[in-house]
Formats: structure tokens, sequence, C-alpha cells
């Protein structure tokens, strides 16, 4: 499916600065910086000159800069060494270079998968109790 | 330092400035705001005020365009909005609804 996509990069260099919602189905670079909402069905790369205030949906996700903001990925997120960020992450694959800063709440598929029976359970004790 | 291209298959809804050049060959709502030249392609649509320096247009655009340098309407392009700029120049099939102002 991807071959049939043009392999087009779009890149906001350093001097651009851009405040709102961006949607594409290719491949984007951030140099710049963003703030907003951030979509598309291709990788995103966020440079080390990158500030980025924005939720994120994508496929491969390398941050070298700055994020503040929510990912929701469907392939690869790696923060490198000099990758800084607030936020939660959802996504199957996470690398965390050492180095790199990260405040926030990571959810991939399998700990998902760990949290929802416990979820559950207390709510079907409090049915129980209410019924006694 | 190449120029910032947005992409065919992009959408940008929002306010975009720069200082350097841009090129446009997606869609893009807004307001756009750069030192340097701008250039809208063929198959574009923009729905934006443009102020920049020199400004070409290939494309579709609704808005007011206010130049500090050059503006050339290509052939096949569309423009809806007033113009402002100090020098202008209109290709023979250009489509233009709105008011031109030449301040020298």
């Amino acid at each position: 499916m991807n071959k049939k996509v043009q392999q087009n990069i779009t890149t906001l260099h350093k001097d651009i600065s851009f405040n709102g919602k961006l949607i594409g189905d290719e491949r984007i670079i951030i140099s710049g910086q963003m703030e907003g909402n951030l979509q598309t069905s291709q990788d995103l790369t966020i440079e080390k000159s990158g500030i980025v205030k924005a939720d994120i949906k994508s496929s491969n996700l390398v941050l070298s800069g700055i994020l503040v903001g929510n990912i929701d990925s469907k392939g690869v997120v790696t923060i490198t060494k000099s990758g800084r960020m607030i936020g939660d992450i959802k996504s199957e694959n996470i690398i965390i270079n050492a180095g790199a800063q990260y405040k926030g709440t990571i959810l991939t598929k399998a700990s998902s998968k760990l949290n929802s029976p416990n979820k559950e359970s207390p709510r079907k004790n409090s049915r129980l109790k209410t019924k006694r | 330092m190449p120029k910032t291209t947005i992409g065919k298959s992009l959408f940008l809804d929002g306010e975009l400035s720069g200082i350097d050049g841009l090129v446009i060959e997606g869609k893009i709502n807004g307001r756009i705001e750069v030192g340097g030249a701008i250039s809208v392609e063929k198959g574009s649509v923009v729905k934006a005020d443009i102020k920049a320096n020199n400004v070409k247009i290939s494309g579709e655009v609704k808005g007011n365009i206010t130049s500090t340098g050059n503006v050339h309407y290509m052939e096949d392009c569309s423009v809806t909005g007033d113009t402002t700029t100090s020098r202008i120049l209109i290709e023979d099939g250009a489509t233009i609804k709105g008011s031109v102002h030449i301040d020298i």
C-alpha cells in the first residue's frame, strides 16, 4: 500500500512556525516550531531544532527535539538522546535512548491487556456489595 | 537553505509564518506570512491571506495577497481577493476576481 503513495517529504524548516491543524499522507520532518494538531499516515521526524506542542497521530516517529503533547503511533516511537518530551505515548514499540528526557505515561498493546482485567474486577465487587 | 515545501497530500488549517521562502502544493486554510518568496503550485488550493515578498501563483487562491516585491499570476491560476503590491505580472489565461492596488 505504501509503495503506491509517492514518497513525498514535507519539511517544515527551522524558520517556519505553524499554528493549527496539519493533516497529510506523507513523510513529515519538522525542524521549526509547531503548535496544534498533527496527523499523518506516514513517518514523522522532529529534528533537534524542532519544538512541537501538539497531539500527534503517525506511523513511526523519531523525536530529537522538544515535544509537549500526546503521541498515538502505529509504528515505533524513538526518543533519541537529544529528545525531550512531556506527554503520553500510545504505541506498540517504544525506544527511549539514554540521555533522553521524558515525563508521561506509556501505553503499549501488552500493557493495555494487563490493565483491562484489573479495571473490571473492582466494578464487579462494588455491584456485589450493593446487592447485599 | 532549501525552501519549505507543503506537499501535495497535506492539509493545513491555521497560521503559518516564516522568514524564508515557501512552496505550496497542498491545501491551506488560514493565514500565511513569510519574509521570502512564496510559490503556490498548480493543483493547490489556498484559502488564506498571504503576506510575502515575491508571490508566484499557479494554483487556486481565495484571500487577499499583500506583497512587498513582485506578484506573478501564471496562466491557469485562479485568484479571488484583493492584491496589494508594487509590481505585478498577469499572464494570459489567469482568472482574477478582486481589486489590484499597485503602490510604488
